[in-house]
């Protein structure tokens, strides 16, 4: 499905809150666009963990992934060392706007943030050794995933529905390898 | 016989202390038998205790077996060593175990077709010895050891764009795709890993391309 041309026009924001247009990240090259809850967010943290390792898979197969948070963008650079993205092929912007969010059709609810299934999500994500933070951003807003072809077309996407709810890395993984085959002449 | 509550109890405390999960579950199976036997041995003897620790030791049994047959060390073939180093080294041993057991070894002669363009291809293969030649305009590209085929039409869906022929006696392994997805599903971690096998071929082969 094409993205809706409000998604490619949200504007997001980097370190240093430089504005620029969501679409412009995959004019080039297909992207992998992950929306991260606010910052602090423990569910975040699970799934910026899951994700890292795959990052050099995606970027090897020719794919650009960018994280957008929702939080302020001072909250970036904690964010990246905490995950230790510096020297990472992936882009964290974020959009405390939420226009990308919600152009992307994510959620946002108070039932997916405190709801039964966040409640188990919380006691999971502490169980495995994740620590909560302070909120930065909006803590009702829920996440997602998106991977974008060359020509703005979505082809795999995933809604949140509650806190750690998030795309499975080997979905993108695929996605991304599906996307880099269509370039080649050979296919076997 | 107040001994072997006190015997049970200290095993559960010593089960406490330990990391190993297997011992976890070893240390508990010998303090249920204890403390069932204690049970039984009451002048009234106490069922519901019995019952509830026949529950666990035979869970605890269950699992200690699971895990026993987890640790056993891999042994592999020479073929399968061979095959492994050349293709899977980013699997454990006892992954990629995991992964021949649903595929099959085949051979086929020089000069096979081994894939047919525009044919849907049902299965991934990976060649052990030998080579096959991917059919490309007015030249062939040869794969060698270690190399995949059908993985593009394996990740796509698509049918493949050209044939694949053997240039030698080749020995190859061989998964039909439907079964291999399943198993996959079933295995996230392996998906993830065999994902970075199969990935790391693919992208050699579009650059090279």
């Amino acid at each position: 499905m094409a993205s809706p041309p409000t998604l490619a026009d949200a504007v997001v924001l980097d370190r240093g809150g430089l504005g620029r247009r969501l679409g412009d990240l995959w004019e080039k090259q297909p992207c992998v666009v992950v929306m991260l809850r606010h910052f602090g967010c423990i569910g975040c943290d699970v799934t910026v963990t899951e994700l890292a390792p795959r990052l050099a898979e995606l970027d090897a197969a020719g794919a650009r992934t960018v994280l957008v948070g929702n939080g302020p963008p001072a909250a970036i650079d904690g964010f990246v060392e905490r995950h230790a993205l510096g020297d990472k092929p992936v882009d964290v912007l974020t959009d405390p706007s939420l226009a990308a969010f919600r152009a992307a059709g994510l959620l946002r609810s108070a039932w997916a943030t405190f709801g039964p299934r966040a409640i188990v999500d919380y006691v999971r994500a502490l169980g495995a050794g994740f620590v909560p933070r302070r909120t930065e951003g909006d803590y009702l807003q829920q996440g997602g995933a998106l991977v974008v072809d060359a020509g703005g077309r979505i082809v795999f996407r995933h809604v949140s529905t509650h806190l750690a709810d998030h795309a499975d890395g080997s979905d993108l993984v695929d996605a991304a390898l599906a996307l880099a085959l269509r370039t080649s002449p050979l296919q076997v | 016989m107040a001994y072997l509550l006190h015997a049970a109890n200290v095993l559960y405390l010593l089960s406490y202390l330990v990391k190993d999960i297997l011992w976890l579950r070893l240390l508990t199976v010998v303090a249920g038998v204890l403390l069932m036997t204690w049970a039984l041995l009451q002048p009234q003897p106490l069922w519901a205790s019995v019952a509830w620790n026949a529950l666990f030791l035979a869970i605890n049994l269950y699992q200690s077996w699971l895990l026993i047959l987890e640790r056993r060390p891999v042994r592999l073939s020479e073929r399968e060593t061979l095959l492994y180093r050349l293709a899977f080294r980013t699997l454990t041993p006892r992954e990629f175990v995991k992964l021949l057991a649903i595929g099959r070894w085949e051979e086929a002669v020089a000069d096979t077709r081994i894939v047919e363009r525009a044919r849907g291809l049902d299965r991934l293969m990976v060649i052990a010895s030998g080579r096959m030649g991917v059919k490309v305009a007015d030249r062939v590209v040869e794969l060698g050891e270690g190399r995949f085929v059908g993985e593009m039409s394996f990740i796509s869906g698509e049918a493949p764009t050209a044939d694949v022929v053997a240039i030698d006696a080749i020995r190859y392994v061989s998964w039909p795709k439907t079964e291999l997805k399943t198993f996959l599903a079933q295995h996230p971690p392996l998906r993830a890993a065999w994902q970075a096998v199969l990935g790391a071929d693919l992208v050699s082969k579009l650059r090279a391309a």
